[in-house]
């Protein structure tokens, strides 16, 4: 399928909608498989840090909330783009499907950020520049999520979050250099693309299976949250109702319906 | 497994109540965020085959008012 081809693709929720299923799936086996093994690895067989003692532990889920949580972010800003030049409606449904999830993932961030500062730092807090931008981002996430609530109307439910979504996303370059611009107590990036970490493999290995295993379970809530928003705003669209057996059945097939829905009916 | 006994991963040095606490944190958010996006999906579903339910039931009523006229 062309590039171009599949961007009209995705402007069609039914496609998104029947293409889904194949994807939580093996997000969720993903999911479940590298989280399993990535947490228990570094809560139990990782060897301590030399200077943290074991409260370095706590890299394994505060490394991967950050991470994920400012990607969802920079999803949405992303979407929002594309939501206000095409006026796209799954831009919108994914805004709305990755908030909650995001937003949850900062607050699990700082909160163990916070758990960590305590023995590393001996403060539940400091004023540093990471700890402050990410908390900026939960606020731009507690925002965003106040006003899609407080607005009933679609359209400008959509415009509005999108502008916010796009506008906020200035704060992501902010919390990732923040380490680099103010010399303050956060410890530089545990990864980046262009250099070898400096911890040794049994110690990222471990969080690298837990990134990728928390990407995975981002992948697969994102998308069944979309699913269910599609459900409801197509809820009397024909292909809908033909996945219960209604006037449009035949076109949706009664099996690729049962697997449409992952469930057996 | 790096630690000798239960107590011992239990309490880690001291540093144990932190560490636990941050997984639990974590899995609490994941688990909460399975749950209320599978609920998400379920009570979209559940909807469309009850009003579905609704339109085959009244559909099947109004057959059989014109056969018995």
């Amino acid at each position: 399928m062309g590039l171009r081809e599949y961007w009209h693709k995705l402007g069609s929720p039914r496609w998104f909608y029947q293409i889904a299923g194949g994807w939580i799936t093996g997000f969720g086996i993903g999911a479940v498989l590298l989280l399993g093994i990535g947490l228990i690895w570094g809560l139990a067989f990782a060897p301590p840090d030399y200077q943290q003692g074991h409260s370095f532990r706590i890299m394994y889920v505060h490394v991967p909330a950050a991470m994920v949580a400012q990607s969802l972010y920079l999803g949405m800003g992303v979407a929002g783009f594309v939501g206000l030049v095409w006026r796209m409606k799954l831009a919108d449904v994914a805004i709305g499907a990755a908030l909650p999830l995001g937003m949850a993932l900062t607050a699990v961030a700082l909160f163990t950020g916070s758990l960590w500062g305590k023995p590393t730092w001996g403060s539940w807090w400091e004023w540093d520049g990471r700890t402050v931008s990410t908390t900026l981002l939960l606020f731009l996430y507690i925002g965003i999520y106040a006003l899609r609530e407080a607005l009933s109307q679609t359209d400008l439910r959509a415009r509005a979050s999108a502008l916010i979504c796009l506008v906020g996303t200035i704060n992501i370059p902010i919390i990732k250099y923040s380490v680099n611009w103010w010399q303050t107590l956060h410890q530089p990036a545990s990864f980046t693309l262009t250099e070898k970490p400096a911890m040794p493999a049994e110690m990222w290995l471990p969080l690298l299976v837990t990134v990728l295993g928390l990407y995975c379970f981002a992948g697969h809530n994102v998308m069944t949250r979309m699913r269910g928003e599609i459900l409801l705003r197509e809820s009397r669209s024909n292909w809908v109702i033909g996945l219960f057996g209604g006037p449009d059945a035949t076109e949706a097939k009664p099996a690729t319906a049962q697997a449409l829905t992952g469930r057996n009916r | 497994m790096y630690f000798e006994s239960i107590t011992e991963l239990l309490r880690m040095d001291g540093h144990g109540g932190y560490v636990w606490a941050s997984y639990i944190a974590m899995l609490t958010i994941l688990i909460a965020n399975f749950a209320m996006a599978r609920r998400k999906v379920t009570t979209q579903l559940e909807q469309l085959r009850w009003r579905r339910q609704i339109q085959e039931q009244s559909k099947a009523d109004s057959m059989a008012g014109d056969t018995l006229e």
